[in-house]
């Protein structure tokens, strides 16, 4: 009588949980036939039997927590073995009381040595790479019983006969081929247990047998390891190989007629267009574009140069890098181009080629000083670009007039400015517009978005009141108050700084009378506002206390002439001059 | 026409140039009457004699050492290292000689010569048997470092590596010697060393890699194309000198850049690709440069063989990692 | 116990430190002829003279470091008198005196160790080797050599020298073994000259002779007295007929004394005994030669100060040509790497080619 123990399930699992029978005592099973499901603190798992056989008895029930080591099923005397190496590892068969008792009481089983459990020895690797051996000679027959390493077969590879000892001491059921059989690697050789359980149990793959002793075994020899070995025969395309030549002989692949099957290029085609002069460069080659299928926007991101860095800063930033100049070497876009065209509500129409950076130079002179030079970077930094760019391109005149606002009630002084942009840009549209001075285009725009100079810590910025022609004073308000919110957390997004069409400075709020505000290209003019006074005026009234506020319009002369500037100040002051 | 495999072609070769070249010899450790532990040479000794396919004692030293002899008297030897892990005997005289000897002599003394030896892991082999160490030889001018990945390459670059005026390192990955076979013409057709093969084209990621991981690499191109995205291959082939312009052009083209190889990470051909594309091509990259490696540690013995392989999971997985980079 | 094989090493010396013809042997021929005596006495003073130059030139920064061979200018010139133009030679680095006896010109090894590649681009001994400085590596190319010459079923042989302390190598060992096993057309000649560098051979090996080396391989060796350019001459010519013949390989141990310091890099009297010097010198091979010829009444202090003066004028040509030797242009790493640069290195020589233009 044979006990099987509970192994360990898992790694180290003390117990486990008997959820299901799945067998009943009495009952026949095979080797490996599912017997219980037990539940471990991992898993619930199927436990097989070890054997071929009898139960007798199931020990414990449904929901019994069973001991690793512990019996969980018996099994009736005459179930044997299997004589695998996996048994000899399996907890030992242990003789119980109970069990002694059971055989007392049970008729003597006859006296069979027959292993009934169905072990089949495939082929192993011959230990040099073979991946197959022809049966030579059987050195025993079905039916034979053999000790362990009792040599059974010759088996002739291409460099030696060898013999095969049996890995088990057993009872051939079956030898698998014939001497002169070729037997692949793997493939069954000998399957071990009674003949009458073979053919009802076995389920190995039928072996592998080429009778045809002319097919000869490809030799993977070596002296260790084993190659792995595969029949497919790969059609080599001889494509990649004629590229290759072309390329190494510098030869222009697309003025190569071919000779080959089917109009193929060959090797010696390669080398007769070399020797006719058919290189590289001696025709124009059409323009390669590249494609990516996974470039979400409409630019194809390879179409420009640029570090990864820097393209990861230009995606945190949202802006475009066909939105950047590209002042780096050798056309590549820096990341201060990023920061400039972040900050710049001209970037999204900087389709002219940037001039290059003033920022290059020889550095600060050497003084003494307490503290180092800090790099600007950012906000501070595209100012200073574009600054550059604008007084490198830009032809700036300044009228300078004041506006009497003594009439004014109280209120918010910066949205009476935009309103007199506004209305000044219906009078005189001319400085409402974008030049760009390379391809002398000039664009007058129908509509208003007034950029509003705002003084941070981080340096200056320009966000955009859009559409200001079709926004009442509230609503400019409004506008106003979310950019200054949105620069002060840092949230001022690219769309807030773009497009642009003229500019405020309203430095009066701080200090200054008249300036020369600086023209942001593409746009053309640029309004300052200085700091309002009161001023006696000699009027029809005689002399009077006026209230007046200091402008200062600055325009590009290339876009627009001095006649254009004078009346769209004269507009902006018609305008600013009204009490309401 | 023979559907013949890798270990085959170089097979092939050497018996298509000893039939056309007299001066061509094949000699080494076993590779006479036993025609190779590999059967590289099986058959040459009966077809051309024990003069010209000759077994040598055992001394990798030696074996290098006389090639170098022969070569400077104008002949052409073919040396067989049995494994690479048995080379290193012969690496005074392959670095210190074999690849200086043309430089120093300025011409006068040149070496046409071949050292071929089988290199890499996956075959279940003892210590010693299992490394990658091309970079150590692709890492000496004056050499050239060949790796064929399959039999057509193996024919045609063994081939152009008998012919080559200058010495050859022909290594030759055992993992594939079998795994498949090609069609091949006994032409006698080279193809060009010292050049990148681009195997398949692609427009999102260039994958570049060499000798047995060239199998693993064309699968994940496979599987990368049924997730939509678009891989170019390139076997590099010959390690060095390096057809860098073959990798930057493709990258130029891709954006992205993943080397495979199974050597150890650092210090190796793919830190030298990664170099030069980094060095050149920085600007047209649209995310890091992408290894995939073996680790930094000695090849285990073969239990844990399979897990120090990479994998065609691996590979997937790193070039869909590159590919979240816009 | 029986005795399956026995061993003995022969010793040979015809002329003893007197200049006196000691050996119970018949001399060869050439010994009979004073002109020939007279020819490998003024070789031997070439060596001398240029070895002297050549410390000079690098005390004055002319040239690198340099080993020169003085007391073992019979070893050199000896062997190499024994062969033919058609006798290949692989050399090893204190080589100078069979390198300039088969042909190497003067200013080349001046050349080699003043740094310049061209020095190995022999013009006359055009199959010889470059001089090998790793240790015992061209032992192993005279095999390759002397296969190459057997499998073309030619009448020539090959001479490879070897220091004492390069026989320590596994290289040497390897090369002796397959010499042996195919029967090399191939003659080692070990320079037992007693020192590699400060290590002396009683820590460098426990054989009684260097000689006997060659019994492991199973291939002929003889010891001879190294200062004896007769005995030297005589065992090679013996080899080197039997190699071109078909006989196989020789190993010829010569025992001599380093008078001089490993290189000019060294100081020997670190390491020097005290009175092995005064030995040497009373055994150097000039003298003996120069009193058998006095003694035949063939050499006379008038010959010895125009054989001098010829000396110091040849070598003083050789030192003059490598002095007004340009060096080359930084391309010049490049141009003989391979066959045909390869793309990726083209770019290299251009930049080498503009810095070295700043």
């Amino acid at each position: 009588m044979k006990t099987f123990n509970l192994p360990d399930l898992g790694e180290g699992l003390p117990d486990a949980e008997i959820v299901r029978w799945l067998v009943k005592e009495g009952d026949l099973v095979a080797l490996d036939q599912p017997m219980v499901e037990m539940e471990t603190a991992k898993a619930v798992v199927e436990v097989p039997s070890p054997y071929k056989g009898t139960i007798t008895k199931l020990c414990g029930n449904e929901g019994d927590v069973i001991e690793v080591g512990a019996v969980l099923v018996e099994f009736d005397g005459d179930g044997s073995s299997s004589n695998s190496p996996e048994s000899a590892s399996a907890p030992s068969a242990v003789e119980t009381p109970a069990a002694a008792e059971t055989k007392t009481t049970e008729a003597p089983q006859p006296t069979t040595t027959t292993a009934v459990a169905t072990d089949v020895f495939n082929l192993p690797d011959l230990g040099e790479g073979l991946p197959d051996a022809e049966i030579v000679r059987w050195l025993v027959a079905e039916g034979d019983t053999l000790a362990l390493d009792q040599p059974m077969v010759e088996m002739e590879t291409a460099k030696a006969v060898v013999e095969v000892p049996s890995p088990f001491a057993a009872t051939v059921a079956k030898l698998h081929g014939q001497a002169g059989d070729v037997i692949e690697v793997g493939a069954a050789l000998v399957t071990f247990g009674s003949a009458g359980s073979v053919a009802a149990e076995t389920k190995q793959p039928e072996p592998a047998v080429s009778s045809d002793s002319d097919d000869k075994p490809a030799d993977a020899a070596t002296v260790v390891g084993a190659v792995e070995v595969g029949n497919k025969v790969v059609i080599e395309s001889a494509s990649a190989v004629i590229k290759a030549l072309a390329r190494k002989l510098k030869v222009d692949l697309s003025q190569v007629v071919g000779t080959g099957a089917n109009g193929a290029v060959t090797q010696s085609d390669i080398k007769q267009a070399k020797a006719d002069g058919k290189l590289i460069g001696s025709k124009p080659q059409p323009a390669v574009v590249a494609t990516s299928s996974n470039v979400s926007s409409d630019e194809n991101p390879l179409d420009f140069k640029a570090s990864p860095a820097v393209r990861a800063h230009a995606r945190r930033l949202g802006v475009a890098l066909s939105q950047c100049s590209a002042n780096g070497r050798k056309g590549t876009i820096t990341k201060a181009d990023v920061d400039a065209a972040a900050s710049s509500p001209a970037s999204s129409v900087a389709s002219a080629p940037a001039a290059r950076s003033s920022t290059a130079g020889g550095g600060l002179p050497t003084v003494q000083v307490s503290v180092e030079p800090q790099t600007v970077r950012g906000v501070r930094r595209a100012m200073a670009m574009g600054m550059a760019k604008a007084h490198a391109t830009v032809v700036p005149t300044t009228l300078m007039e004041d506006a009497d606002i003594t009439s004014w009630p109280k209120q918010d002084s910066l949205a009476r400015y935009v309103r007199a942009l506004v209305f000044a840009s219906k009078i005189e549209p001319a400085l409402n517009a974008w030049f760009d001075g390379e391809k002398f285009e000039r664009l007058v725009h129908p509509n208003v978005h007034v950029g509003i100079a705002v003084d941070s810590p981080d340096g200056l910025y320009v966000p955009v009141i859009h559409n200001a022609d079709s926004k009442d004073a509230n609503q400019v308000r409004a506008r106003v108050q979310e950019l200054r919110e949105k620069i002060e957390n840092k949230g001022l997004k690219q769309d807030d700084q773009q497009g642009g069409t003229i500019t405020l400075s309203n430095f009066g709020s701080i200090a200054g009378r008249y300036g020369t505000p600086v023209v942001s290209p593409p746009q053309v003019a640029i309004l300052g506002t200085g700091r309002f006074r009161n001023e006696l005026k000699l009027t029809a009234k005689g002399i009077e206390n006026r209230k007046m506020l200091p402008l200062s319009l600055t325009f590009d002369h290339r876009a627009c002439t001095g006649g254009e500037a004078a009346r769209f100040l004269a507009a902006v002051i018609e305008d600013l001059q009204k009490p309401l | 026409m023979a559907a013949i495999t890798l270990i085959e072609a170089v097979n092939m070769a050497m018996a298509h140039e000893m039939e056309h070249d007299k001066e061509v010899v094949v000699f080494g450790e076993d590779v006479g009457i036993n025609g190779g532990v590999f059967r590289a040479t099986d058959g040459l000794q009966q077809k051309f004699g024990e003069e010209r396919v000759i077994d040598t004692p055992l001394a990798e030293a030696m074996i290098a050492g006389l090639a170098i002899g022969m070569a400077a008297q104008g002949m052409k030897p073919v040396a067989e290292i049995q494994f690479m892990g048995f080379i290193f005997p012969a690496a005074d005289h392959i670095i210190s000689h074999c690849a200086r000897m043309r430089n120093r002599t300025r011409g006068r003394l040149t070496l046409p010569m071949v050292i071929r030896a089988p290199f890499g892991g996956g075959i279940h082999a003892p210590e010693n048997h299992s490394e990658s160490t091309e970079a150590i030889f692709a890492h000496i001018p004056g050499l050239k470092v060949v790796i064929p990945s399959n039999p057509s390459r193996a024919y045609g670059l063994m081939l152009a590596a008998i012919r080559d005026p200058d010495p050859v390192i022909f290594l030759e990955p055992k993992r594939v010697y079998r795994i498949e076979k090609h069609e091949i013409e006994d032409n006698g057709e080279e193809y060009p060393i010292g050049m990148c093969f681009v195997d398949r084209e692609g427009t999102d990621i260039t994958l570049i890699s060499w000798g047995a991981m060239m199998h693993e690499t064309k699968q994940a191109a496979e599987k990368l194309a049924a997730e939509g995205i678009s891989a170019e291959v390139i076997d590099v082939a010959t390690v060095s000198p390096l057809d860098i312009d073959t990798i930057l052009e493709s990258v130029e083209k891709t954006g992205r850049a993943c080397i495979i190889q199974e050597a150890p990470k650092a210090g190796a051909v793919g830190s030298e690709i990664a170099a030069e594309i980094a060095e050149k091509r920085v600007t047209s990259l649209l995310a890091p440069i992408g290894r995939v490696s073996g680790y930094d540690t000695v090849v285990p013995y073969y239990r844990l063989e399979k897990q120090y392989m990479p994998k065609v999971e691996h590979i997937v997985e790193e070039a869909k990692r590159l590919m979240e980079y816009r | 116990m029986t005795t399956v094989a026995r061993f003995e090493i022969k010793y040979l010396q015809y002329m003893d430190e007197q200049g006196t013809f000691v050996s119970n042997d018949v001399p060869p021929a050439f010994a009979r002829d004073l002109d020939t005596l007279k020819s490998l006495y003024r070789d031997m003073n070439l060596i001398r003279v240029l070895d002297q130059k050549a410390y000079a030139l690098q005390r004055t920064g002319k040239m690198g470091t340099y080993p020169a061979a003085t007391g073992q200018e019979a070893i050199g010139v000896g062997f190499a008198s024994a062969m033919t133009k058609e006798d290949v030679l692989v050399p090893y680095y204190r080589g100078q005196a069979s390198m300039v006896q088969h042909g190497v010109l003067m200013e080349e090894v001046l050349l080699y160790w003043g740094g310049y590649e061209s020095g190995s681009d022999f013009k006359h001994a055009k199959e010889d080797f470059p001089i090998a400085v790793p240790i015992a590596t061209q032992s192993l190319h005279a095999t390759g050599v002397a296969k190459a010459i057997q499998m073309r079923g030619e009448k020539r042989c090959v001479f490879t020298e070897i220091g004492e302390g390069g026989t320590s190598q596994g290289d040497f060992y390897e090369a002796l073994n397959l010499a042996g096993i195919w029967n090399l057309p191939v003659v080692f000649v070990i320079n037992n000259n007693q020192w590699a560098i400060s290590v002396p051979s009683e820590i460098q090996t426990n054989c009684e002779t260097y000689a006997q080396k060659a019994i492991a391989a199973g291939i002929d060796c003889i010891q001879v007295d190294g200062n004896d350019i007769v005995a030297v001459k005589a065992a090679s010519e013996k080899a080197a007929e039997k190699a071109r013949n078909g006989g196989g390989p020789t190993l010829i141990e010569c025992i001599s004394l380093r008078l001089c310091d490993h290189t000019t890099a060294d100081d020997a009297t670190r390491y020097r005994p005290d009175g092995e010097l005064d030995d040497g010198w009373k055994k150097e091979p000039i003298i003996r030669l120069r009193k058998y010829l006095e003694s035949k009444n063939a050499w006379s202090a008038d010959d010895e100060q125009s054989m001098q003066d010829e000396l110091a004028e040849e070598v003083k040509q050789a030192v003059d040509n490598y002095l007004n030797t340009p060096t080359d242009p930084p391309e010049a790493m490049f141009d003989y790497l391979y066959a045909e640069l390869p793309e990726k290195t083209l770019a290299q020589r251009e930049l080498a080619i503009a810095r070295g233009a700043k």
